[in-house]
């Protein structure tokens, strides 16, 4: 595909396939899948329900392991780590922002917050968090359990989390998905001013498609294989 | 459906009906024991006494007792001498305190005398022989033919005892019983003097006349009873025994209710958290048209029939461990027992148990009658309201009380014990349950700011929403305290003679030693080399008055709360003119000298016990009866002695020139360096000296020992049900918070966590609740062990510090390694769960 030098390149995934044992035969949910994507780059991946989209998100971010081929991430080679060995390297440069918020039901938003940065054990995890949730427009509910928030503002803590440990790049899984259009407008808003404050390299999994074309570039998966789509 | 909706849970739900297993088998086995138990002693009540009434005295019966008894019609009458004293064995050359019944007549007409070959008998031979009791062969390794001396006598072994009727073998355990001819008694020349006899008549009723001969009884038994005989007839003694087997049973049946009540109180935690998960069904069911009481429906009876699962179980496995009980506690049982199955005992226990953890299982089941149909589009809406101001919830709490009360009557069948129970039980639960709240509260506001990230975790856990804090620290704790209590309990016993084994310390004591057998017994002593202290006379008196009021009228007098035992025993007292260096005098002056003729209340010293159950003073006056002479007496002086020294200790000791012309006896104590000097120094002593018993104080302690034992088994392993159910209801909690907890280790993951973080947090958090579970437990059972000891025991607690550390770490230990293996996995979790939408 394309020819670029290491350095600018975050993510390189290299013939990728997945496969997973169903009954008696081998299901082949990632065909072949090679594509690069550069520092600093806003890249939609769209593809109907089924398509293999969460599948491959997960194997870019070092959630899961391909059955061949190779991802590297930040420069490093993750499709040969263990699992605590992909966590670290997530835990230094990853970002997650989830459909569903997933934040820790038993913590509170400022602990939510906090967690990638005391999983290092970094000092100063608390300012830095509250800083964030500051800039997210929470700054009154620090204190209170995600049960006590709405979806939006769930989302909000969950951006902030993704940010607070300055990651290179940012996988963000249907991040709308549960929300309504008027939530999502503004929080749509604000991952991409965060994105671009932190020159973060942006990977966005989505099935609406008029918030992929606010990317810089859109693959389309269908059936296990990507094709670039000119925007 | 709600089967349907069982399907997917049947784990978490097997786990609730475990939790009520244990709880409900512990019932079933114990009631229907009971049921056993009552049912074949009235069915052999008759043998439970051997005869139809039995009259006992500590003097021979006087002329007039004579002619009462032979008043009431009998078709014949038995008798028997009980009495304690040193047997010898000369093909041992060897000696230990015994029992011994010297028997005449036809006595047990009923029940039957178990021995060993079968069918033999003492009472009316006409030789010398003797039936010992199994035990006492077995130490000595005696055999049929051997001789036994008994005093002066020699009699030979013609078998062994193994059962009388109306006592337990329990009740030889501390002086094996020793039956011989009563026609030999006189010969053993232990009739004299100071040798404590316990004389008993026995008569069997004409079986057409037990009615007419009963109402003849009645009429005697005031003016018997006023000679000091006492009368006891079947009925009782079935009373009596009934009293004793049922404070046994009750005590073991509370024990297994704790088991229950411990798993009542896991099933609600566990029904908690399952049901958390089950709320966005609820919320779906709602918005699909359901009514609140049709979504309440379907859980209602999930939980009613995983409960009566649980229940069922439970009676199966109760039954069965009921076949053990009757062997466990054969020593303690007078009568032999057939295992039979009590339907309705069975029956009763599953009822109760299957209501109670039902009631236990509503409780977190009410709030989701207040679900809103709202839950099922809005993830964000919130129940509201507290369980405290719902009815609901105060009815099933009510009901739960009023259970657990009703339960507790029945069980200790009376109220006062019933609510001393309860009582203790509520207390201890709440107690626990308050130390669980203050520590999620003290955790809550403690700044961890220092401590690396997987400890705040960790310890944050423990106070956050969906803790098991506080019902962990309940459950682990209330199994720790019950087992806790019962072994200092018995520790602290036991250490009451433990210094006898200490280097210097008397190792035997010698009693019973008439005056003129002293000088004899001084030489035995002397020539062996043997560290003896100086004999001590001893005059046995009773309390006649104190300042003015009689035994009796201290003892019915409401204004002053004195100790029974105090004003009625018979006090062996001593006298000197010095103290003794380990008596310590903590009031008045120490009188050496007095005399009888000055006209003025001799002066005594008066041990600190004595002084706290009469509720004595410097001053006060005191008559004694000593012997049929009174000594009035004036308490000059008080005294504190360590008991737990094996030495002859006296609650009350006279000066010097008072008490010398009174018929008194010796008693010395002496330490043998090593086993033969020992055995040398009672067998030489008994040999010349029958009469003078040589307690051997290390097997004293060895007898004391084993009858804990046996006792602490049967509750040890009444005691382990609660400690599985505790176990059981740590699993279910941890099991049942696998869900959330996979969920939350799975975004940890995710964000870059490692494995060994993940544990490392949950590590942490088992170990804290195991610790202060532990140490509260741990901490109430030493309240209550003081509480044993002082009141109950009447010995000083003995807390053994290193055994009570490593019972709060084995706690620790328990509760980390069960919270561990269960969560075994929860670390590996794919972090891709996380991003799979179902969230």
């Amino acid at each position: 595909m394309m020819e670029s030098s290491e350095s600018l390149s975050v993510l390189r995934l290299n013939e990728v396939k997945k496969a997973y044992h169903s009954g008696h035969e081998d299901l082949e949910v990632l065909k072949d899948i090679s594509f690069e994507v550069k520092s600093g780059e806003t890249v939609s991946i769209i593809g109907p329900s089924g398509s293999g989209k969460t599948t491959l998100l997960g194997i870019c971010a070092g959630l899961d392991q391909p059955t061949s081929g190779s991802v590297s991430l930040c420069g490093q080679d993750i499709s040969k780590m263990g699992e605590d060995e992909r966590a670290e390297v997530r835990n230094a440069s990853v970002g997650f922002v989830f459909q569903n918020f997933q934040l820790m039901p038993t913590l509170t938003a400022l602990e939510n917050v906090m967690v990638p940065l005391e999983l290092r054990g970094e000092k100063g995890a608390r300012k830095h968090a509250e800083e964030l949730l500051a800039k997210v427009g929470l700054k009154d509910r620090v204190s209170h359990y995600p049960i006590q928030l709405s979806g939006g503002e769930q989302q909000r803590v969950a951006l902030a989390r993704a940010f607070v440990n300055r990651p290179s790049i940012l996988f963000a899984d249907e991040p709308t998905g549960n929300l309504d259009s008027e939530t999502s407008v503004p929080i749509v808003d604000l991952l991409f001013d965060l994105n671009k404050n932190s020159g973060t390299t942006l990977v966005l999994v989505t099935h609406d498609l008029e918030l992929a074309k606010t990317t810089d570039r859109l693959l389309r998966i269908d059936r296990g294989r990507l094709t670039e789509v000119e925007t | 459906m709600a089967w349907r909706d069982m399907r997917r849970a049947k784990r978490q739900l097997a786990l609730f009906a475990l939790a009520v297993v244990a709880g409900v088998a512990a019932l079933v086995a114990i009631n229907s024991f009971r049921a056993n138990l009552e049912s074949e002693m009235d069915r052999q009540s008759r043998s439970l006494l051997g005869a139809d009434v039995e009259y006992d005295a500590n003097v021979p019966f006087s002329d007039k007792a004579e002619a009462l008894i032979s008043m009431v019609p009998a078709e014949s009458i038995a008798r028997e001498i009980k009495f304690a004293t040193m047997a010898y064995f000369p093909t041992k050359d060897d000696t230990r305190i015994v029992r011994t019944h010297a028997m005449e007549g036809g006595f047990p007409w009923y029940g039957k005398l178990d021995t060993r070959p079968a069918g033999l008998r003492v009472a009316d031979s006409d030789r010398a022989v003797a039936l010992l009791e199994d035990s006492l062969l077995l130490q000595f390794d005696l055999e049929v033919g051997d001789p036994i001396k008994i005093g002066d006598q020699e009699f030979e072994i013609i078998g062994e005892v193994l059962r009388v009727p109306g006592e337990g073998s329990f009740t030889g355990s501390f002086a094996p019983r020793v039956l011989i001819p009563m026609a030999f008694f006189e010969a053993t020349g232990l009739s004299q003097y100071g040798s404590r006899l316990q004389y008993y008549a026995y008569q069997k009723f004409d079986d057409l006349m037990v009615e007419p001969s009963l109402e003849v009884l009645e009429g005697l038994k005031d003016e018997l009873e006023g000679m000091d005989v006492d009368v006891d007839t079947v009925a009782d003694q079935r009373r009596r025994i009934g009293r004793t087997l049922d404070g046994m049973n009750s005590f073991l049946s509370m024990v297994g209710f704790v088991a229950l009540l411990l798993g009542g109180v896991a099933i609600a935690g566990a029904v908690q958290v399952y049901l958390k998960a089950k709320t966005d069904a609820v919320a779906i069911l709602r918005c699909l048209g359901a009514s609140t009481s049709q979504a309440m429906l379907i859980y209602c009876i999930q939980i009613s029939i995983v409960g009566l699962l649980g229940c069922l179980s439970g009676a199966i496995l109760g039954v069965s461990i009921q076949s053990f009980l009757p062997e466990l506690m054969k020593s303690f049982l007078p009568l032999e027992l057939q295992v039979e199955i009590s339907w309705s005992s069975i029956f009763s226990s599953l009822l109760f148990g299957w209501l109670f953890t039902s009631l236990f299982a509503f409780l977190p089941l009410l709030p989701l009658r207040r679900i809103s149909p709202l839950r099922a589009i809005r993830a964000s809406v919130e129940e509201g309201g507290k369980a405290w101001k719902d009815l609901g919830f105060l009815a099933v709490m009510a009901a739960l009380l009023v259970l657990t009360g009703v339960f507790t009557v029945t069980q200790t069948q009376t109220l006062g014990q019933a609510l001393g129970f309860f009582g203790g039980i509520l207390a201890a639960m709440l107690l626990l349950a308050s130390i669980g709240w203050l520590l999620r509260f003290a955790l809550r506001r403690m700044n961890f700011a220092g401590l690396p990230y997987v400890w705040r975790q960790g310890l944050s856990n423990l106070h956050r929403p969906n803790n098991r804090t506080t019902m962990l620290v309940v459950t682990l704790g209330m199994g720790a305290f019950l087992i806790y209590t019962i072994y200092i309990s018995e520790q602290s016993m036991l250490r009451q003679g433990e210094l006898a084994d200490n280097e210097g310390q008397p190792n035997v004591i010698l009693f019973d030693i008439q005056p003129d057998q002293l000088p004899g017994v001084e030489k035995v002593i002397d020539e062996l080399g043997v560290d003896a202290i100086r004999p001590a006379p001893i005059v046995t008196m009773r309390l006649q008055s104190l300042n003015g009021e009689t035994a009796q009228e201290l003892i019915d007098d409401p204004e002053r709360k004195i100790e029974r035992w105090a004003a009625h025993r018979e006090y062996r007292s001593t006298y000197r003119d010095f103290i003794r260096d380990d008596e310590e005098l903590t009031s008045g002056v120490f009188t050496a000298n007095a005399s009888l003729d000055s006209g003025k209340p001799v002066p005594v010293s008066v041990e600190q016990r004595v002084v706290d159950a009469l509720q004595l003073k410097l001053g006060d006056r005191i008559v004694w009866d000593v012997q049929g002479l009174p000594i009035d007496s004036e308490v000059t002086s008080i005294r504190r002695v360590d008991w737990r020294e094996m030495k002859p200790n006296f609650f009350v000791v006279f000066p010097a020139g008072v008490l010398e012309a009174a018929p008194a006896f010796y008693v010395t104590a002496a330490h043998a360096n090593d086993k033969e000097t020992l055995v040398a120094l009672q067998s030489s002593v008994v040999k010349q000296y029958p009469n003078v018993s040589a307690v051997n104080l290390t097997m004293v302690l060895e007898s004391l020992q084993e009858i804990f034992d046996k006792i602490s088994f049967v509750i040890r392993f009444m005691a382990s049900f609660t400690i599985v159910t505790g176990l059981i209801a740590l699993m279910a909690s941890v099991i049942t918070s696998r869900y959330q907890r996979s969920r939350e280790s799975a975004l940890l993951r995710t964000i870059g966590a490692s494995a060994k973080q993940i544990r490392g947090i949950m590590g942490v958090e088992y170990a804290l609740v195991g610790i202060i579970a532990g140490i509260a437990g741990v901490g109430l059972s030493l309240l209550s062990g003081w509480a044993v000891t002082k009141y109950a025991l009447k010995v000083e607690l003995f807390i053994p510090w290193g055994v009570t550390f490593a019972t709060v770490a084995i706690v620790a230990a328990m509760t980390l390694i069960t919270g561990m293996l269960n969560s075994l996995g929860i670390a590996k979790q794919s972090p891709m769960e996380s991003i799979r939408s179902d969230g």
